[in-house]
């Protein structure tokens, strides 16, 4: 008898591991979409691919001309905030100020962020340098945009902001964060200033990863 | 994803006309390179919100004088910036709505689900798009109404036989077993008659729609016996779904879809700004009441267009109102002819918050 158990458990064992890793490998694939492809690379992020990103063409924060196509390979976050406003810009920016710590040596080899200002009038290269160093921005990874106001309406168009100066002085303007992958293809958009930061986290490792 | 014709007749777009396209939106020569170095993985040629994809510019959106569909008004500077640069608000009655958008005097706009229900079963082209709000609607009783069983034998006013305050008591009535048309004395008023006449205790029962539960609290005027925001199983289905002319939705695909992505985009505001948007209403003149429309906004869950499954309400709705008698087809039939989740589902991906 015990040598029946044991000759039953040398058969069953590999197929008792077998069993127990494909539950594993299930469970890990049932993992939300983003998680497991920050994780490993080459894994598909399951983010949706919603169409190219719209073209860019702004002056930084350094008065150098920068382009979206120059990123190629890279992923870029662009985001739209102005310097006067004393209220969600600064929560946004220093939410992605978050989100940069966190990213590590990928942040400016692997991921680049695009801040776009609603208020070029205003918003001189100079402007921005400062409102940048605020956040310790640093430019290899950080690029504050201007332009004239045409460059800039146009931007803010192609990526469906909205912005209206009221009398008061103030920029009304929509909050709409995109994500673009290392192939220029815009691919999830996050609202307003509320959204998890360690989810968006998790959607740029996931397209840093991702093949 | 866009739904242009590159994206629904993948890899049958010429290497000649994707580039012809791409040019069209102004795509840089570099830009233009790293879309193409992409094609390989069945991606879209034309840049995200292109104003050359849009197959209109202009959107034509009902008005009236209720503030829960609030979403809708917001987002005029997002269809704006959309691409829409006609965007029209055309005023008329609630009641009017499905006809007028059967009728394709309307593009697109929010209405009561059922209403919407008993439209697409009657065969005109609507479809619903997506839900967008829960609870809207209020039941106010008088002393003699302390539950909906109560309605028996009662005077109950309503705007409008077949209109959204009769539907959706009707399906609350069915829902604990009342013959809606025999058990009931439906009649039919101006909402301030029918509010006064609840005052004065001449009537049982009031069902009223933004503004009204938020005035009837704000008097004192009846109680309330049914608040679907809250009480379930009223709260756990969208009151207010988006739907559209189904022609517009043929073809138009990429408007009808930033047309909700711009009205879901508001939502998301409404419920995370109330008092900017309560503001908003005020100002452009779509209540002289802020105070109300804070509260509403502040009541109403605006958040819940992911959460909630659209299919479920009509499933709901369909089987009250088929027990009611207002609908013939059973919810699989209405969900078939008169819905259509594809916009919903891939914004529910690419829109986070």
């Amino acid at each position: 008898m015990v040598a029946y158990l044991t000759r039953s458990w040398t058969t069953l064992l590999p197929l008792a591991l077998v069993g127990v890793l494909t539950v594993v490998l299930a469970q890990g694939f049932a993992l939300p979409p983003g998680l497991l492809a920050s994780i490993v690379p080459g894994q598909p992020s399951g983010l949706p691919r919603i169409g190219a990103a719209p073209a860019l063409a702004l002056t930084t924060q350094d008065g150098d001309r920068l382009a979206l196509s120059e990123l190629g390979g890279k992923v870029v976050l662009v985001t739209f905030i102005y310097t006067s406003c004393t209220d969600t810009c600064p929560l946004l920016t220093g939410k992605l100020a978050g989100v940069r710590d966190n990213l590590g040596a990928d942040f400016g080899s692997r991921v680049h962020f695009l801040s776009v200002t609603t208020d070029p009038e205003r918003d001189t290269p100079d402007v921005l340098r400062e409102y940048g160093g605020r956040f310790k921005a640093d430019p290899a990874g950080w690029a504050f945009l201007t332009g004239t106001p045409a460059e800039v309406a146009e931007v803010t168009g192609a990526y469906g902001i909205f912005v209206r100066r009221t009398p008061r002085g103030d920029v009304d303007h929509s909050f709409l964060t995109s994500l673009i992958d290392r192939h220029g293809t815009l691919r999830v958009q996050y609202l307003g200033t509320r959204f998890n930061p360690d989810e968006l986290l998790a959607d740029v490792r996931a397209l840093v990863r991702e093949r | 994803m866009l739904m242009d014709r590159a994206t629904r007749l993948p890899g049958r777009l010429s290497r000649r006309r994707f580039v012809q396209a791409a040019a069209g939106v102004g795509l840089s020569a570099a830009g233009l390179a790293l879309v193409s170095a992409c094609g390989s993985q069945g991606l879209p040629a034309l840049p995200f919100n292109s104003v050359s994809a849009l197959e209109t510019t202009t959107i034509r959106i009902p008005i009236n004088a209720g503030i829960c569909v609030a979403p809708q008004y917001v987002a005029e500077d997002l269809l704006r910036a959309e691409g829409f640069t006609d965007v029209q608000y055309i005023q008329m009655p609630g009641s009017l709505i499905t006809g007028a958008m059967a009728a394709g005097e309307i593009d697109i706009g929010m209405q009561f689900s059922g209403p919407l229900m008993i439209r697409i079963d009657a065969g005109d082209p609507i479809v619903a798009l997506a839900g967008v709000h829960v609870g809207c609607f209020e039941l106010f009783g008088s002393d003699q109404v302390r539950a909906i069983l109560d309605l028996k034998g009662k005077d109950v006013a309503i705007n409008q036989i077949g209109g959204p305050e009769h539907v959706f008591l009707a399906s609350m009535a069915a829902y604990v077993g009342l013959n809606p048309t025999q058990d009931i004395n439906w009649m039919t008023l101006p909402a301030a008659e029918g509010k006064q006449l609840l005052a004065q205790g001449k009537i049982g029962a009031y069902l009223g729609f933004p503004p009204d539960p938020q005035e009837l609290r704000a008097s004192k005027v009846g109680h309330s016996v049914v608040n679907s925001a809250v009480d379930k199983p009223w709260s756990q289905y969208f009151c207010c779904m988006l739907a559209a002319n189904q022609q517009f939705v043929q073809q138009h695909p990429v408007a009808t879809k930033r047309g909700l992505r711009a009205v879901l985009k508001a939502a998301d505001i409404c419920a995370s700004d109330p008092a900017q948007v309560a503001q908003l209403l005020t100002d452009k003149g779509y209540t002289t009441q802020y105070d109300f429309a804070l509260q509403l906004m502040k009541e109403l869950p605006y958040d819940k267009w992911r959460e909630y499954d659209p299919e479920d309400t009509i499933r709901f709705y369909a089987l009250r109102l088929h027990e009611a008698g207002m609908i013939k087809q059973n919810p699989d039939v209405i969900i078939q002819k008169g819905t259509n989740w594809r916009f919903l589902n891939e914004l529910k991906q690419e829109l986070k918050v």
